[in-house]
């Protein structure tokens, strides 16, 4: 079957078997940030936005994007670019295979927040879907907590207003 | 990867399209999130979809047949929405939030829909346990409208279409318990109590087995299994529930059948579901 869809902005016209996944398909098409994690459903690492939502593409049938809006990572290049860097100032990724995946559902926490900072505890919860078998998330959440100018938690868990909340990220070149 | 191979993919033109193409095709299946079926092993001639048969909205009605003022939840509403509705929030006492709020992750919940939750009776599903607790009724296509809790004690396969999911509007007080062995993963055993304009009605799943009413119940006799002869008795609960009533429904859900499975034993389940409906009842009745 044929379908035609938008992705990262580009209008995409593809032939399909039916139960092709979304997973299967964003490979076939170059989106190689995709990645499959567990197979059931639950890790968080083949995370894709369709029509502006974090969805897992794994469990959504190729056919069902007929018509709707598909982004991945290739897509969020420079709107990625902020967050990366404070996940590589803050050591966040050791092997990086869960790493397009939290991004994608950072990204979508941050335009479901609209400028509100969020505590702890909600970061806690929306990334429950996302897995990571390498860090223990202590760096991913520093990372996150740079980012959306939350405040930074000491070694007892005590919070304090992030120093350089207002300070940008430095420029890529810097960085290692 | 989906394990789940078909040869079809259809989108239904409206849920009567969906029905007959369900009837007259052998070896086809609605979907609904399509999170489960990508699991099965099981092959599939065709696969039916009614995404564009306007399915996944939440409206409210003041002209229920049944509730009067009540919520008409489509039945391709994603599980997210089902989280973050205002209507449902308040109609279910905040317990809609704490029923789904833990399933696996957000990206998890914007598939999965709360027509593929209930059609699918998993004994473990948070969702069939709150709408229960709600007194919700459905509506099919083919059966017309009937109450969840007849919808859960029906052993045969279902070869119909959910369109929608009706509760009932009015604020609720209500509380969600669960107990879950690890943060996201299936619930070991769960409670929702309800207050609403229809009474209370106390769920009690994850038994392994379905969601069963523990007080509440308009089956005769209360929530029988068909393995459990005795059954549980049927018990009500006044407004503000007084200790012997309490004890009454921790007793009735002592008496539910339990099993063991790989997350948990019977015996678990039986000590703690008891405890888990007096927290539930406690906390919906402050």
């Amino acid at each position: 079957m044929n379908i035609s869809f938008m992705l990262n902005g580009k209008r995409t016209t593809c032939e399909i078997a039916a139960d092709t996944s979304l997973f299967e398909l964003l490979r076939k098409q170059g989106c190689m940030s995709v990645k499959c994690g567990c197979e059931t459903s639950n890790c968080g690492l083949c995370t894709v936005w369709i029509d502006g939502k974090p969805q897992l593409s794994c469990s959504v049938l190729a056919a069902r994007v007929d018509g709707r809006d598909v982004t991945t990572l290739e897509g969020l290049q420079e709107e990625s670019h902020a967050f990366a860097v404070c996940m590589a100032e803050e050591g966040a990724e050791q092997c990086g295979f869960c790493s397009p995946g939290l991004v994608m559902t950072v990204l979508a926490f941050e335009r479901e927040l609209a400028g509100r900072v969020p505590s702890d505890d909600e970061v806690r919860r929306y990334l429950a879907g996302n897995l990571c078998r390498c860090t223990g998330y202590m760096s991913q959440m520093r990372a996150i907590r740079r980012y959306l100018g939350m405040p930074s938690a000491d070694a007892s868990g005590a919070t304090s207003p992030h120093q350089d909340a207002a300070v940008p990220a430095p420029a890529n070149e810097e960085v290692a | 990867m989906v394990v789940l191979r078909f040869g079809t993919y259809v989108r239904a033109k409206s849920p009567q399209d969906a029905y007959e193409l369900l009837r007259s095709k052998k070896g086809s299946r609605i979907v609904g999130g399509g999170g489960w079926m990508r699991l099965s092993r099981r092959s599939v001639g065709t696969v039916i979809d009614l995404g564009d048969c306007g399915l996944d909205a939440i409206n409210l009605t003041h002209d229920d047949p049944v509730f009067g003022d009540a919520l008409r939840i489509g039945a391709y509403v994603t599980l997210r929405s089902f989280e973050l509705d205002e209507h449902l929030d308040r109609a279910s006492g905040g317990a809609a939030a704490a029923a789904v709020h833990d399933i696996v992750g957000v990206q998890f919940r914007n598939l999965a829909t709360v027509g593929g939750s209930v059609c699918g009776r998993f004994g473990f599903s948070d969702v069939c346990l709150v709408l229960l607790a709600l007194g919700a009724h459905l509506e099919f296509v083919g059966a017309g409208r009937i109450p969840l809790e007849a919808f859960l004690m029906d052993k045969a396969t279902c070869r119909d279409v959910l369109t929608h999911v009706i509760v009932p509007a009015a604020p609720a007080q209500a509380s969600y318990q669960a107990v879950r062995r690890q943060a996201t993963d299936f619930p070991v055993i769960n409670v929702c109590a309800a207050h609403t304009c229809q009474g209370w009605r106390v769920a009690v799943g994850a038994r392994p087995g379905r969601p069963r009413l523990v007080v509440g119940s308009a089956q005769e006799g209360g929530a029988q299994d068909a393995s459990n002869s005795q059954g549980a008795p049927c018990v009500t609960l006044t407004d503000a529930p007084t200790a012997d009533e309490v004890e009454a429904a921790c007793a009735s859900a002592q008496r539910l059948t339990y099993s063991t499975n790989m997350l948990a034993d019977a015996a678990y389940r039986q000590e703690v579901a008891p405890v888990l409906v007096r927290r539930a009842i406690e906390e919906a009745a402050r």
